[in-house]
């Protein structure tokens, strides 16, 4: 699942965070396991605000880090998929799964 | 055989052993005794002529340990039973697979050291003593192993060799990832098999043990080769 640039990620108030060798440990309370995120992954954590959207999360990764946007966006959704499925986002992205799945027919059928 | 009954914390059990271990653990557990008959706990085998170790099991049947000095065996019912006692603040209960040597404890996480009976025998031929199923508990802010003041405490695992208070290796299973776990993996693998307490006490204790601990990984296959997991003595 991918996140919509327009969506707006917000943590769980009730999330467990901790930090090590600049990696994290997220534990939320509807998942029965810790989850490890990956640096990139902790940097964002402590930017996402509940006010901007993904959009916005990209573009300040492209201003800070001096990367392309298209790879900005692309980290930010990772990051952002990731903690959904970490349970640390009070809501889940919308999914872009019915778009996908009309990239089947992006050929029209031949007559 | 002949069994004892005990209430632990609210949950009351059975342990089926013979009359010389019964009047050790009658001795041992005075304070938690009761009359009425409870659900099968434990089981102590006798020795063998062919097995001259008394033998730990679980209701299941699954082996926990064995030893052949009757103290030893009563300090590793001490370790299971102590499990159902309540948890105190700032501590976490993990399940671990424990082994011991003159260096230190290394504790094992499932499925690691899942191995044949034969392989486990392997190990306590050449010093090693395997503890299974094991309660330990730890605290969150030192990461260190807890000896309670609890009425088992005082025998609690000191001839087993858990009287050491850190924790110096930590062994995980390999990962489909070629590379070894960070140290924050390390940490999560330890979280999932945490069985009480507090969610934030459990992270604490377990990064503070993966703080302190060295880790080695293992390729988890029941054929495993145990040099492969314990350098060579």
């Amino acid at each position: 699942m991918t996140s919509s640039p327009m969506f707006t990620p917000a943590l769980r108030s009730d999330l467990l965070r901790r930090e090590l060798d600049h990696d994290s440990l997220i534990w939320s309370p509807i998942r029965p396991t810790p989850a490890v995120l990956d640096p990139v992954a902790t940097v964002l954590l402590g930017v996402i605000d509940g006010m901007a959207t993904v959009a916005d999360l990209a573009q300040d990764v492209e201003d800070v880090v001096g990367i392309e946007r298209s790879v900005a966006e692309a980290q930010v959704r990772r990051v952002v998929t990731q903690l959904d499925e970490a349970g640390a986002l009070t809501t889940s992205p919308p999914s872009t799964h019915a778009e996908r799945q009309q990239e089947l027919f992006v050929n029209p059928p031949s007559t | 055989m002949t069994s004892i009954n005990l209430e632990i914390g609210g949950t009351p059990l059975r342990i089926a052993c013979d009359r010389r271990i019964m009047r050790r653990l009658r001795a041992r557990y005075r304070q938690f005794l009761v009359t009425d008959e409870a659900p099968l706990g434990f089981v102590v085998q006798p020795p063998t002529v062919r097995n001259r170790r008394h033998v730990l099991l679980d209701r299941c049947g699954f082996r926990l340990g064995s030893a052949s000095n009757p103290r030893h065996v009563a300090a590793m019912l001490d370790s299971h039973l102590s499990a159902l006692l309540p948890l105190a603040s700032s501590q976490a209960r993990f399940r671990v697979r424990a082994v011991l040597d003159a260096e230190g404890v290394a504790l094992c996480f499932f499925p690691v050291l899942f191995v044949p009976l034969s392989a486990v025998e392997q190990l306590q031929s050449t010093g090693y003593d395997v503890l299974d199923r094991l309660a330990v508990e730890i605290e969150s802010g030192s990461g260190c192993m807890v000896r309670r003041l609890d009425p088992l405490d005082e025998i609690r695992g000191r001839s087993a060799g858990l009287d050491t208070a850190a924790i110096d290796r930590l062994v995980l299973p390999r990962t489909n990832q070629p590379l070894s776990p960070t140290r924050m993996e390390a940490a999560a693998v330890l979280c999932s098999e945490a069985i009480a307490g507090d969610r934030g006490d459990i992270l604490d204790a377990a990064i503070a043990v993966v703080k302190q601990a060295s880790v080695d990984t293992v390729q988890v296959t029941v054929a495993n080769d145990l040099a492969r997991v314990f350098p060579a003595r």
